[in-house]
């Protein structure tokens, strides 16, 4: 199985973990709350698919609700593979941080 | 969210997805319309689409390839244009030009026959027109009828399900209304209309305010367009709001405004601004014993001055109502020997159809829309053909990267391929430049070929598929030619650097060339005649002098006392003498300009068999002064009380009467059909209409009641001054009405715009085929030189001369031109005569026709072709013979 992760698969993933379960929609207005810059849904999904399949992420149906047009919702958490994979990543580059010489 | 947007997304995204993203897309379009507003909404929404493409294949892969042979394809164009960038930005340019021709002419042509599209119901309403006959011979037909025709179709005829009933105040009056609340202010309408309860849901009225079902169903109602609203009430809810009408035959309606409607689509063959509830009509004082209601609704006698609308259920015979109105309007005609013919017109036929005197709307002329668009599909042809012309060019000059494809192990399928492409992307690019031009163009080409709004092509599916279409079908076929050609070479010959163009080939170019000339021949022609016959109309000298003649229409608001009459025009006329720029003044019911509308039969004996046709205007006042017409002989009249019995003949009724000598009318007592009149006098002919009708014979009479213009002749000096006085008089003689007036000779010339909107439609298509032509010619010549250096070379070397060698070079395009001319000319001329032969006063076809459009065409192509040529001639032999 591939564990490597890219830079928005590894944001994406994170922003998931912290919400426990989180789903498309969501996850474009967090995106645009935390990075203020856009992002286009599909870009969005096209991760969550990709993620689901390496095994990092599960996903469950929702309930319909009327803002979506009488649409289900995919909610998304992820799984042990994902927690290991994101902390594997996140305390590399938390090592890689310590050691980087303050610039003033 | 958009449907097309689901649509698209669908498309793109595995099933298994749909309801995710959808959902998700759904979701966030509506927290971003809240947070941003709808157009970054709608903005980010399109964003989401497109983007959706990349749902089709969703792996562990973050970069999508692309389709490798378009790749490849797209980048081999890309190179092509970049090596020839001049050839290409010309090609693009001149297949640009054609496409913005083309968009304008189809738009054009689409507008003129969408007329009642926007009605839902235009299928059911069919308006009647009426025919009066006498002995079965018509009389006259209008599209206008009697009173009873519409209620008594619906209540008594099986299949008709309504009717709608509207009278045209402003046709036939000058209307001013005043507003409610301000009494001071006031204005001119003319789109005024009287119309049933049933018209605004029949005429698919889309109503801003007020209540669809109520709103024309009391008496006293009126509806105003929006842009009304705007002008009177500065766009404030208009409900409830009292509107006073008052027009010239003095009816006077206090009316409330029960709704607003968006202004009426231009594409219609009604035209309204404010809409008087039918009952309205009721309350006025009927004639004599008959009541406003009788003369209204239920005469069956009446004139035929509404116009009727039925709505008729599908499948229903038309015939059989049409027989049985006409049944029932016979048994009502007091005299013998007339009898009705009625017509069901269907109102979506009516604008290219059977026009009459006195419709709301001039209807489309038919022929007028052929020749447009056999314009618009000629420019097209020319640009394409020119596109054909340089792609093959082009191709041709590509042997050797064609022959080095083939022997690395192209398939000639791949070849095709890359052709197609190239001439696809070049054709698509060129569309989208066409439409920008288009764009810029819109205001300009929108005075002569007007439509109701800029895009109006692209709100229907049917026509930009029409546009894609021809965009697709134009670029392949281009590339068709260089693709199957071109790939069938056998590389040996192409790496020889040189595709032996076959004598087939040539020919084909050949004619593409001589093509293009018959065409720009015929379009400047077209020009010539067109610009030189609207000069013609415009400078002739019609009897009279327009000049500085100033007409006001007859005021709508004259605020007599009850019971007494009283004579303005003679205040005005007083009030006006005692001026010194004031030169002459005269009312008349007949303004100089407009089509002559009383007509009467004049003879000299009893014998009805001795009648003459002829056209009566009455006048009061210094009417032949004022215009400037002279007398052949006799005098003029007097005034209107000692002339009442007396006439004026122009010298066309003389000779109509058979007569030479004024001197034998003079004195003479003659017939009009009512009344028998003295002849004063015989003017000399003026041209009473445009010059497009012939001069009639008239009769000129004088009275004081029923003279609707006032002329006011002015000499030099300041005009805003003078113009100033006579609007001090006009408020103290109409005070309540807004001055509003025109100069005749201006009047005269508004006959003339049609033909002035052909030429201007004709210059410019004359003007971008020409550019078309000669851009073309110029990449051409290009061609075929660069495929000539050495030769010119040689030739150089040998001790040929500039000019000799120029004179080589370009004798083959000029040859081609020349047969163009020989070809088109006399076409052109016999086409040019045929439509000049409608005028009764028309240009003569010099010999100027035949030589002018041929030797502009020669010059122009001369030019374009010796850019190239003579830069090549006087290059130097020996760069020349180095290459290679």
């Amino acid at each position: 199985m591939n564990h490597s992760l890219g830079a928005l698969e590894e944001l994406i993933l994170l922003l998931i973990l912290r919400e426990k379960e989180a789903y498309g929609a969501q996850l474009v207005k967090l995106y645009i709350e935390h990075m203020k810059k856009e992002i286009t849904l599909p870009a969005v999904v096209m991760v969550l698919k990709r993620l689901e399949k390496k095994g990092m992420l599960k996903s469950r149906t929702g309930e319909p609700s009327s803002e979506r047009g009488g649409r289900r919702k995919v909610l998304y958490q992820a799984t042990h593979e994902g927690y290991e994979a994101i902390e594997e990543v996140m305390k590399a580059k938390t090592k890689i941080w310590d050691m980087v010489p303050k610039m003033s | 969210m958009p449907r097309g947007v689901a649509w698209l997304v669908k498309r793109f995204c595995r099933k298994a997805y749909h309801d995710e993203v959808l959902g998700d897309l759904e979701e966030l379009y509506a927290w971003r319309l809240e947070s941003y507003g709808s157009a970054k909404a709608r903005l980010r929404l399109y964003m989401d689409m497109l983007s959706a493409i990349r749902l089709i294949r969703i792996e562990n892969k973050t970069t999508v390839t692309l389709n490798f042979l378009a790749m490849i394809s797209l980048k081999v164009t890309l190179r092509t244009f970049m090596r020839n960038k001049l050839h290409t930005a010309i090609n693009l340019f001149g297949l640009a030009c054609g496409f913005m021709v083309f968009l304008a002419i189809y738009q054009y042509v689409s507008f003129e026959q969408s007329y009642e599209s926007f009605n839902p119901k235009a299928e059911q309403v069919y308006r009647i027109n009426s025919t009066l006959m006498k002995d079965s011979v018509p009389v006259f037909k209008t599209s206008l009828s009697m009173p009873p025709l519409g209620q008594e179709a619906a209540a008594n005829i099986p299949g008709v399900n309504g009717y709608a009933k509207l009278f045209h105040a402003g046709a036939a009056n000058s209307c001013v209304i005043t507003l409610g609340n301000d009494l001071t202010t006031s204005f001119n309408e003319e789109k005024v209309m009287f119309a049933t309860q049933e018209a605004p849901a029949m005429l698919a009225l889309s109503l801003v305010e007020g209540i669809a079902e109520t709103v024309l169903d009391q008496p006293n109602e009126v509806l105003i367009s929006k842009s009304l609203q705007q002008k009177y009430f500065q766009g404030a809810s208009a409900l409830g709001r009292t509107l006073i009408f008052d027009d010239d035959d003095e009816n006077h309606h206090v009316l409330t405004v029960s709704g607003v409607f968006e202004d009426y689509p231009g594409n219609s063959h009604l035209e309204f601004d404010l809409l008087i509830s039918f009952q309205t009509l009721f309350s006025r004082d009927g004639r004599g014993d008959r009541s406003a209601r009788f003369v209204y609704e239920e005469n069956w006698d009446g004139r035929n001055q509404f116009i009727t609308y039925l709505v008729i259920a599908p499948g229903t015979d038309l015939s059989s109502i049409t027989t049985s109105l006409k049944k029932k309007a016979d048994a009502a005609i007091p005299y013998p020997d007339y009898t009705y013919a009625f017509e069901l017109v269907p109102v979506s036929d009516i604008h290219l159809g059977e026009g009459f005197a006195r419709d709301v709307k001039a209807v489309a002329d038919v022929p007028r829309l052929r020749v447009l668009f056999v314009l618009g599909v000629a420019v097209l042809l020319l640009a394409w053909v020119n596109f054909i012309n340089l792609t093959t060019a082009t191709a041709l000059g590509r042997a050797k990267e064609t022959g080095m494809r083939k022997v690395l192990g192209g398939t000639r399928n791949q070849l095709v391929y890359q052709f197609l492409f190239e001439s696809l992307v070049t054709g698509m690019l060129a569309l989208s430049m066409g439409l920008v031009l288009f764009y810029w163009a819109f205001p300009y080409i929108n005075e002569f070929l007007p439509v109701s709004h800029q895009w109006f092509l692209f709100q229907e599916w049917g026509s930009t598929l029409t546009v894609l279409a021809i965009g697709l079908g134009t670029s392949l076929l281009a590339g068709i030619y260089p693709a199957l050609v071109l790939s069938g070479f056998k590389p040996v010959v192409m790496l020889r650097g040189k595709f032996k163009s076959s004598k087939k080939g040539l020919l084909v170019r050949r004619t593409l060339v001589v093509f293009q000339g018959a065409i720009s021949i015929f379009l400047i022609t077209g020009l010539f005649a067109i610009v030189s016959q609207v000069n013609f109309m415009i400078d002739k000298h019609l009897g009279m002098d327009t000049e500085q003649v100033l007409v006001i229409e007859k005021p709508g608001l004259i605020n007599d006392e009850p019971g007494e009459s009283y004579d303005e025009k003679a205040l005005f006329n007083t009030q006006l003498a005692d001026k010194p720029f004031i030169k002459g003044y005269a009312v008349t019911d007949g303004l100089p300009g407009s089509r002559l509308r009383k007509g009467k039969d004049i003879n000299l004996t009893e014998d009805e068999d001795n009648e003459v046709e002829a056209w009566a205007v009455h006048v009061e006042y210094d009417y032949l002064n004022t215009l400037g017409i002279t007398m052949m002989a006799g005098r003029d009249f007097v005034d209107a009380k000692t002339d009442a019995q007396s006439a004026i003949l122009n010298e066309s009724a003389l000779h109509a009467l058979g007569l030479n000598d004024p001197m034998e009318v003079l004195n003479k007592r003659i017939y009009d059909g009512d009344e028998w009149l003295t002849v004063i006098g015989v003017i000399n002919d003026y041209h009473h209409t445009s010059l497009k009708k012939g001069i009639v014979p008239m009769l000129i009479k004088t009275r004081s009641r029923g003279l609707d213009y006032h002329l006011i002749k002015m000499t030099g000096g300041d005009l805003v001054a003078n113009l100033e006085q006579v609007e001090a008089a006009f408020h103290n003689v109409f005070p309540g009405n807004p001055f509003d007036y025109y100069f005749l000779d201006q009047h005269f010339i508004e006959n003339y715009r049609e033909e002035q909107q052909f030429g201007r439609a004709f210059a410019f298509f004359a003007l971008v085929a020409l550019l078309i032509a000669s851009v073309g010619l110029f990449s051409l010549s290009t061609f075929v030189t660069m495929s000539r250096l050495k030769e010119i070379g040689v030739r150089k070397v040998l001790g040929a001369r500039v000019l000799s060698i120029l004179g080589q070079l370009n004798k083959e395009f000029m040859l081609l031109v020349l047969v163009a001319i020989l070809v088109a000319t006399p076409l052109s001329v016999w086409l040019v005569n045929d439509w000049l032969s409608s005028f009764p006063y028309r240009i003569g076809l010099g010999l100027g026709f035949f030589v002018l459009p041929g030797l502009s065409l020669l010059l122009i192509c001369l030019f374009s072709v010796s850019v190239k040529t003579l830069a090549a001639s006087r290059l130097n032999p020996v760069k020349l013979l180095r290459d290679q």
